[in-house]
């Protein structure tokens, strides 16, 4: 059984009338339950268009995504789903506990106030429930993006720069609860720029670099080879 | 599809009812009420009222629904909306629901402040006299004064006057068996207010019987008698019905407009709607609503489609 399926994904970002810029280049990803693939490159590698086509919020130029044996962006993929993008451009005046109910119910009308206290612990959101989108921290924000993504417990995560602006409480449980979800069976795709974000919790490591998947493998291997500059240098395709 | 429905009704309604709407209707509200309070006439304050409940009303909430979908758009929340498996006639017919019942909410919420700030004030009460001679005898007014009231009243009168003039004005009045002369100088002016007796103990209409002397020309607007003074209370402060169905059918086109397009198109569309008279026949409204609705289920669909490829 596989959670994603990704076959040669190709994408490219239009510039000008005629000219396209390749973005990926015949990425292929397969994520199975009990996996986390830790998602490595350097800004522009083309991190955040991968996750966005395996999100089926962008198209590819060519290739296939499926999740749970379902087309990227078909209902039943999106039930298995939890996306974290890079960045939300939230609706200023709601409050935490508005956004977090809203999403929660267009998901599933069961226990839709446990489910969003059950996350809003997890996330230490609880004192912020009442207060407003537009006066959070980007760190606050960003844990209601986390939030979101967890309230329906899917089986796949899509977490794009999950960690970013986390304190180390907030990144210790969530860490923890990535790992409880992996043992029961979920799946992860994780995309940093930063090793540290990956050790302890990823199985496998893919690096992109300049659109194409250079390496992929199991973390133990390719985070060795990361544990030095040069080492990482040299894995990300970075020239010093 | 009902409960999907639901739920996305009850959340566009909690967001079109945020706190800041609700103070925005409420000082909407009291704003038209003092502005109610520099009006004289009670006929005027309620034709008023019903006038700036409904364009005030209708201005206040047709941008707050068009927010809704169209802001969620621009700032890339619609995909974490569009991202949940819910379906898009739900979320369309769910946000039209929740934007036209808070819109309602909103208006009536403005509409009630309105009133809290105006009924308390006191008015004149008055009486229209109708005419009641014959057009070659000088004009008599017949004024239906209930019975509990007791004067002396005042008698408005519209007149001209030519400058650096005066004129003379004989008031005749009947009540009952009573009857009563009096003469009064009238001096250059637009309008004259005179005070006439009562006539105790005689009740039932008093029939006033005006002649105007040199100088003096009565015009044709007809007199009014002021007989005491009333609250404007809530039942001169009536709900403007009539423009209930063109504010929801501008409330409409506006959610359906913004579920396909940017929030100024939403809003010029809300803004037509309400401009234009509304259609008394109710197959037209249902027809109206029925295209409006199919409209914003494939705009939904549309935009969740360009959202989600």
């Amino acid at each position: 059984m596989t959670l994603l399926v990704a076959k040669a994904i190709t994408h490219a970002y239009r510039r000008g009338f005629s000219r396209r810029h390749p973005s990926l280049v015949d990425v292929d990803l397969t994520v199975r339950p009990g996996e986390c693939w830790g998602l490595l490159g350097a800004n522009g590698s083309g991190k955040s268009t991968l996750l966005r086509i395996l999100a089926g919020v962008s198209l590819p130029l060519a290739g296939e995504v499926s999740l749970l044996d379902h087309p990227a962006g078909s209902r039943a993929a999106r039930s298995a789903l939890g996306w974290v993008p890079e960045a939300v451009g939230w609706p200023r005046a709601l409050t935490v506990r508005d956004v977090l109910m809203e999403l929660a119910s267009l998901s599933s009308s069961r226990e839709i106030m446990a489910r969003v206290l059950r996350v809003a612990q997890l996330l230490e959101l609880e004192p912020l429930l009442g207060r407003r989108l537009g006066s959070l921290s980007y760190g606050q924000s960003r844990r209601v993006v986390l939030g979101q993504a967890l309230l329906d417990d899917p089986p796949l995560l899509l977490l794009d720069e999950a960690f970013s602006g986390l304190d180390s409480l907030v990144l210790h449980r969530l860490r923890d609860d990535l790992a409880l979800r992996l043992a029961g069976g979920a799946g992860v795709l994780l995309a940093t720029h930063r090793v540290e974000d990956l050790h302890g919790l990823a199985t496998h490591v893919a690096v992109l670099r300049d659109g194409r998947l250079c390496q992929s493998g199991p973390a133990d291997e390719l985070l060795a080879q990361a544990a030095t500059p040069a080492g990482l240098e040299q894995l990300l395709g970075i020239r010093a | 599809m009902i409960l999907p429905t639901l739920l996305c009704a009850g959340a566009s309604f909690r967001r079109v009812i945020a706190p800041r709407n609700l103070a925005l209707a409420l000082v909407a509200g009291a704003i038209t009420g003092l502005a109610l309070l520099g009006l004289p006439a009670p006929g005027l304050v309620s034709s008023a009222y019903q006038v700036l409940v409904s364009t005030l009303g209708g201005l206040l909430v047709l941008p707050i629904v068009a927010a809704l979908p169209a802001g969620d758009r621009a700032l890339g929340y619609e995909q974490l909306v569009g991202l949940r498996p819910v379906p898009s006639v739900s979320l369309a017919l769910g946000r039209v629901l929740g934007s036209v019942v808070g819109a309602a909410l909103l208006v009536l919420l403005l509409g009630f402040s309105a009133r809290m700030v105006a009924a308390g004030r006191e008015l004149p009460r008055e009486v229209v006299g109708r005419l009641a001679s014959e057009p070659e005898q000088p004009p008599m007014f017949r004024f239906g004064i209930p019975a509990d009231l007791a004067g002396p009243f005042q008698l408005s009168l519209a007149v001209h006057v030519p400058l650096r003039q005066a004129g003379e004005l004989i008031i005749d009045a009947r009540r009952g068996e009573g009857t009563q002369r009096s003469s009064h100088r009238v001096r250059p002016t637009r309008r004259v207010v005179l005070p006439v007796s009562d006539m105790a103990p005689q009740r039932g209409d008093l029939y006033l019987t005006l002649r105007a002397g040199d100088g003096l020309v009565l015009a044709a607007e007809a007199p009014r008698l002021e007989v005491g003074r009333e609250l404007l209370g809530d039942a001169s402060l009536r709900l403007p019905r009539e423009a209930a169905l063109r504010i929801a059918l501008a409330v409409l086109a506006a959610v359906c407009a913004a579920c396909a397009f940017h929030f100024e198109t939403a809003l010029l569309a809300g803004l037509l709607a309400l401009l234009v008279p509304s259609q008394q026949n109710p197959s037209g409204v249902l027809l109206t609503s029925g295209l409006l609705l199919l409209f914003a289920v494939m705009g939904t669909a549309l935009v969740r489609r360009q959202a989600l490829p």
